[in-house]
C-alpha cells in the first residue's frame, strides 16, 4: 500500500527545538566537569560553559539564519552558489569527514562508557556494533522520523537527569563554591574551547532548516534549541563540583556519571542509579550520532549523485564501524575526538559567520 | 463485471452443455427471463419464482426472490396484494411500460422500489434479498426491497464491557449499524457512502464521516484505499484493515476496530472515519494513533479525577506489560547490583535450587502462560473454567515446589499477564505480548543495555509509522501540546474545547466554552 503523504517531510519549529539540544546534549557533559576543574581553579569552570554557550548560540542562530535566506534549500545546494562550487566541494568534503569520524568516535566512545557501568566481560566490539546496528535500522527509516524521535527521548533524558539533580541537592557543600573568580583569564579562555567541543550539533541546521515548514522561524528555534544544553550544562557542572570539590571532580573519568551514584532512592528500592543513569544517556548519544549519520548520508549523496540511501548506508555502515574502533582505549578516543571536534569548530563557529558575511556581500550586491 | 460473466462464459464453454449458457441481455418476454435466471443461477432450490396473471386480460409477469433472504410476510402480502388491486381494477393500461409505472406508483406499497436494465444488477439484487418483478413486454426490471433475514438482536458487546455507558453493541446487519450511528449523531453532515466490496461476496462496505469536521484529505485517501479492495471475499472487517493499513510489517494495529456504537461516534466526533462491513459486528475506525488505543469510553463518562486516574493506571500497565520481565532478567543476570541488597538476597535464596537461568524460567512461563490464555478461549466456558484452575495451580503452585521456577518468577509473570488484561484495546494487548518476547530476549543477551536498545528500535519503528498519514506517536511527536489535555491527563471535559489537533479536522473548535450563561 502506497503512503498517504500529507503533512509529512516537514518539521516545524518544536522538531528544530529539539533536534539542537538533543545533538548538542551527548558525551560531553560526562566528561565535562572533570576537564573543566583540571583547567580552571575551583568552580569558576562555569565561565567557560558559559563562554563557550555564548558563541555555541550565537552561531547556532547564524547557521540558522543562513539556511533561512535559502528555504528548502540544504548546505549542499546553497553552499555551491554562495561560495562558488570549487570550494563548496571542498567544504561538502570536509564537512562528510567530520561526520564520519563524529559518528564513529562517538558509538566507540558509548561503548567505552556503557561497559564501564554495565558490563565487565563483554567486548567493546560487541557492545559498538549493537549500538550501531540500531543506529543503522534509525537511519533507515524517514528523516522526520529521526526528528521526531528527539522529541520521545530528549523529554526523558531531561527528566532522569533533573531527578538526580534534585536528588543530590542536599547533598551539595557550600564550601566546594567557595572561592569565586580565582582563575586567570586565560586559563578560563583554555577551558572555554574544551567546553566548544560540547557544545558542537548546531551543524545540523545547515540541513534540517530545509525541511522546515517555515524557515523564518529557524533562528529562535536555533536560539532557544541552544540555550537549554547550556543551561543545563551550567546547572550539571555545578552540581557535580558542589557534590564533590573541584580536586575529587579532577581525579574522576565521568564525574557527571558519578554524581548519579550519589543518589539514594528513598525506600531504596533501586540502587546503583549510575547504572540507570547511563541505561537512559544511551537514548541521547543514541539521537547525537543517527543524527550524524544521517548527515553523512544526506552529504555523500549530494557528492554523488548515485545510488540509493539505503546503498550508501551498506556501504558506509563497515567503513565507519571499523574507523571507531581503530583507537585503542579510552584517552585514545577522546584524542580522536578531539580532533574530530577541531574540524567542528570550523564547521559550527567560523564557517557560519563567513556565508552570513557572503551572503550580506551578496545581498548589497543584488540590491546595490 | 461484464468481463467477468464473459471469462465464466469463456472458461465454462467446454466443460458444460449449450443450455446451461445464459444471455447477458433482459428480454422483452418474462418466460424468457425466467428461463435465463434460472440458467445463470443453475435452478437452485432456494429460488423462488412466482407467476402471476394480471388484470382481466390476464398480463404475465413473475416475481422472483431467493427463499430465506427475503422477509417472507412482506413478499407474501405483496404478491397478494399486487393481484388483488390489478384485479380490481379496470382500467390496465395496455402498454407494458404504463403497467410498471402503475404498479411502481399505486399497487406495491412497499419502502423501497427501483428501476434497473441490466441483468448484473438484478441478480446483485436478487442474491441481496431483493425482489425482482419482470413484467411482460418490457426490458425494464422493478425491484423491490425486501431484505430481511434472520439477525442478532442489538446486545451489550461481550468484549469491551464497561461498568458505565450504552449497553448496546454493533450487530451483524449493516442497516442496523448505521442506524446505531445516527441515533447518536442527528448532524446532517453525517455521511454515508457506501460501495460493494469483495469480488464474490459483493458486500456493503460504508464509509462513514462528519463533513466538515473530518479532515478531507484523510476521507479522500480512506475512500481511494477501500476502492482498491480487489479480492473474492471479505468476511470480516478484519481483511478491510489488513488491506488497507499502512505497514503490514509492524506488530502494531494501525486501525482501531470497535463494538461499541458509542466509541465509534466518539471518534467521529474527534474528527475520525469509520468504517462499516456487513456482517460483522467490528467496525474500523481511522486514522489511529497510539494512545487511542490506550483510551477507553469509560474515561470520559466518569468525572475526571477518576479518569485521569484510570488513564496513569492504564499507561503503567502498558509500560509493567512491555518491560516487568525483560527489566527483571536483566537485573537478576546482569545487574544484580542494581537490587537493594536485601531484596537480591531473597532473590537469590528463591532461585536456589533452580536449574535455569532466568531467561530460560522467564520463557517457559511466559510460554505456558500464553498457552493457558489461548486455550482457555477455544474451550467451551464450564471447561474453560476449569484450565483456569488447572493453569493457576501448575503455575503458582507445582511448578515452584518442584523447583522449575522461582516463586519471584511468578510473581512478575502474573503481574505481567494482569497488566496486559488491564489493556482496554485487544490488538494493542497482542501488540505488546509480541513485544515483551522481543524485549525478554534482547535482555537476555545484553541486560540493561539490551532493554533500552530495544525500546530505541520499537521507537524508531512507531515513528516511522503512520496510520492514514497521521503519524503514530502523536501527539508526542510531533508534538501537540492541545492534545495532552486528552492523554495522560483526561482533563475536565469544560476544558477541553478542542477537537485533537493531531487528526487536523477541518473544524477544530469541539465545543464553547460554557461561560455565556
Amino acid at each position: 500500500m502506497k503512503n498517504f503523504q500529507y503533512g509529512d517531510e516537514h518539521i516545524g519549529y518544536k522538531e528544530i527545538f529539539f533536534g539542537v539540544s538533543a545533538m548538542v546534549i551527548g558525551q560531553g557533559i560526562l566528561t565535562l566537569p572533570r576537564i573543566l576543574t583540571e583547567k580552571t581553579e575551583s568552580i569558576d569552570g562555569w565561565m567557560c560553559i558559559a563562554l563557550g554557550g555564548l558563541l555555541a548560540i550565537v552561531s547556532a542562530w547564524a547557521i540558522a539564519k543562513v539556511s533561512s535566506y535559502y528555504p528548502n534549500q540544504p548546505f549542499t545546494d546553497y553552499v555551491k552558489v554562495l561560495v562558488t562550487k570549487p570550494i563548496g566541494i571542498f567544504l561538502i568534503v570536509f564537512f562528510f569527514i567530520y561526520s564520519v569520524g563524529f559518528v564513529g568516535f562517538e558509538v566507540r566512545a558509548l561503548a567505552e562508557g556503557t561497559k564501564l557501568y554495565l558490563f565487565d566481560r563483554t567486548p567493546v566490539e560487541v557492545i559498538a556494533l549493537s549500538f550501531f546496528l540500531v543506529i543503522i535500522y534509525a537511519v533507515s527509516g524517514t528523516r522526520v522520523a529521526l526528528l521526531r524521535l528527539n522529541l520521545m527521548f530528549t523529554p526523558i533524558v531531561l527528566g532522569v537527569t533533573f531527578l538526580i539533580l534534585l536528588m543530590n541537592l542536599g547533598f551539595v557543600e557550600r564550601e566546594n563554591f567557595q572561592p569565586l573568580f580565582v582563575s586567570s583569564w586565560k586559563s578560563i579562555l583554555n577551558g572555554t574551547k574544551d567546553t566548544a567541543f560540547s557544545f558542537l550539533g548546531g551543524e545540523i541546521l545547515y540541513f534540517y532548516v530545509a525541511l522546515m515548514r517555515n524557515p523564518k522561524q529557524a533562528p529562535k528555534a536555533a536560539l532557544l534549541g541552544m540555550i537549554m544544553p547550556v543551561l543545563l550544562y551550567i546547572i550539571i557542572f555545578l552540581s557535580v563540583v558542589g557534590l564533590f570539590g573541584p580536586e575529587v571532580t579532577r581525579e574522576i573519568m565521568y564525574p557527571t556519571v558519578e554524581m548519579a551514584k550519589e543518589v539514594e532512592v528513598p525506600g531504596a528500592f533501586l540502587e546503583r542509579f549510575e547504572s540507570l543513569f547511563n541505561t537512559v544517556w544511551i537514548m541521547t548519544v543514541f539521537n547525537t550520532a543517527s543524527m550524524g549519520y544521517d548527515l553523512c548520508l544526506i552529504l555523500i549523496t549530494s557528492l554523488i549523485r548515485k545510488g540509493k540511501r539505503k546503498t550508501w548506508i551498506i556501504l558506509l555502515s563497515p567503513f565507519i564501524y571499523l574507523l571507531g574502533l581503530i583507537p585503542k582505549n579510552m584517552n585514545q578516543v577522546a584524542k580522536a575526538l578531539d580532533y574530530v571536534g577541531f574540524m567542528g569548530i570550523f564547521i559550527s563557529f567560523i564557517l557560519p559567520f563567513i556565508l552570513l558575511l557572503v551572503v550580506a556581500l551578496r545581498k548589497g550586491k543584488n540590491y546595490a | 463485471m461484464f468481463s467477468f460473466f464473459k471469462w465464466k462464459k469463456e472458461k465454462n464453454k467446454p466443460l458444460t452443455k449449450q443450455e446451461d449458457e445464459f444471455a447477458i441481455t433482459i428480454f422483452a418476454s418474462v418466460e424468457d427471463n425466467i428461463k435465463n435466471i434460472k440458467n445463470m443461477f443453475d435452478s437452485p432450490s432456494d429460488l423462488v419464482i412466482r407467476r402471476l396473471s394480471l388484470g382481466s386480460r390476464g398480463h404475465e409477469c413473475a416475481f422472483i426472490y431467493i427463499d430465506g433472504l427475503v422477509n417472507e410476510n412482506l413478499v407474501n402480502g405483496l404478491i397478494k396484494n399486487t393481484q388483488f388491486k390489478m384485479n380490481q381494477t379496470n382500467t390496465i393500461p395496455t402498454d407494458p411500460r404504463e403497467i410498471l409505472v402503475h404498479l411502481e406508483q399505486e399497487v406495491l406499497s412497499v419502502q423501497e422500489i427501483k428501476k434497473v436494465s441490466t441483468l448484473d444488477d438484478i441478480s446483485l439484487s436478487i442474491l441481496s434479498g431483493d425482489t425482482a418483478l419482470f413484467v411482460e413486454g418490457t426490458q425494464t426490471v422493478l425491484i423491490i426491497g425486501s431484505k430481511g433475514w434472520e439477525g442478532r438482536s442489538v446486545e451489550e458487546p461481550i468484549t469491551e464491557a464497561l461498568v458505565r455507558g450504552p449497553r448496546e453493541g454493533f450487530v451483524e446487519n449493516i442497516r442496523t449499524n448505521t442506524a446505531l450511528i445516527r441515533r447518536h449523531v442527528r448532524d446532517p453532515n453525517l455521511r454515508f457512502e457506501t460501495c460493494k466490496v469483495g469480488r464474490r461476496s459483493k458486500k456493503d462496505a460504508t464509509i462513514v464521516y462528519i463533513k466538515g469536521v473530518s479532515n478531507h484529505e484523510i476521507v479522500e485517501e480512506v475512500k481511494r484505499r477501500i476502492a482498491t479492495i480487489d479480492m473474492d471475499d471479505v468476511p470480516e472487517s478484519g481483511f478491510v484493515e489488513q488491506w488497507i493499513e499502512d505497514n503490514f510489517l509492524s506488530p502494531f494495529p494501525q486501525v482501531q476496530s470497535t463494538e461499541r456504537p458509542d466509541k465509534a461516534t466518539a471518534a467521529l466526533v474527534q474528527g475520525r472515519v469509520i468504517i462499516l462491513l456487513d456482517g460483522t459486528p467490528f467496525v474500523l475506525i481511522v486514522p489511529v494513533a497510539l494512545i487511542n488505543l490506550l483510551q477507553s469510553p469509560e474515561d470520559y463518562y466518569e468525572r475526571w479525577m477518576i479518569g485521569t486516574l484510570l488513564r496513569i493506571l492504564r499507561y503503567t500497565a502498558a509500560f509493567v506489560g512491555l518491560f516487568l520481565p525483560s527489566i527483571y532478567i536483566a537485573l537478576v543476570s546482569f545487574q544484580p547490583g542494581m537490587i537493594p541488597s536485601k531484596l537480591a538476597f531473597s532473590i537469590a535464596g528463591t532461585r536456589e535450587g533452580v536449574p535455569f537461568p532466568a531467561v530460560i524460567e522467564a520463557l517457559m512461563m511466559e510460554m505456558t502462560l500464553e498457552l493457558l490464555r489461548e486455550a482457555g478461549i477455544r474451550l467451551p466456558k464450564p471447561i474453560g473454567q476449569t484450565i483456569g484452575i488447572v493453569g493457576g495451580l501448575v503455575i503458582g503452585q507445582a511448578a515452584v515446589s518442584a523447583g522449575i521456577v522461582s516463586p519471584i518468577m511468578v510473581i512478575v509473570v502474573s503481574i505481567t499477564a494482569i497488566a496486559n488484561f488491564a489493556l482496554p484495546t485487544y490488538s494493542f494487548g497482542i501488540s505488546i505480548r509480541i513485544l515483551r518476547f522481543f524485549m525478554m530476549l534482547a535482555s537476555s543477551i545484553f541486560g540493561l543495555y539490551g532493554v533500552i536498545l530495544a525500546y530505541i528500535v520499537i521507537n524508531i519503528h512507531v515513528a516511522n509509522l503512520k496510520s492514514f498519514g497521521v503519524p503514530y506517536t502523536t501527539p508526542f511527536s510531533p508534538l501537540f501540546l492541545s492534545d495532552w489535555k486528552d492523554l495522560l491527563v483526561r482533563a475536565p471535559l469544560t476544558m477541553m474545547n478542542k477537537r485533537p489537533e493531531m487528526f487536523k479536522t477541518d473544524d477544530p473548535i469541539r465545543q464553547g466554552k460554557g461561560d455565556q450563561s
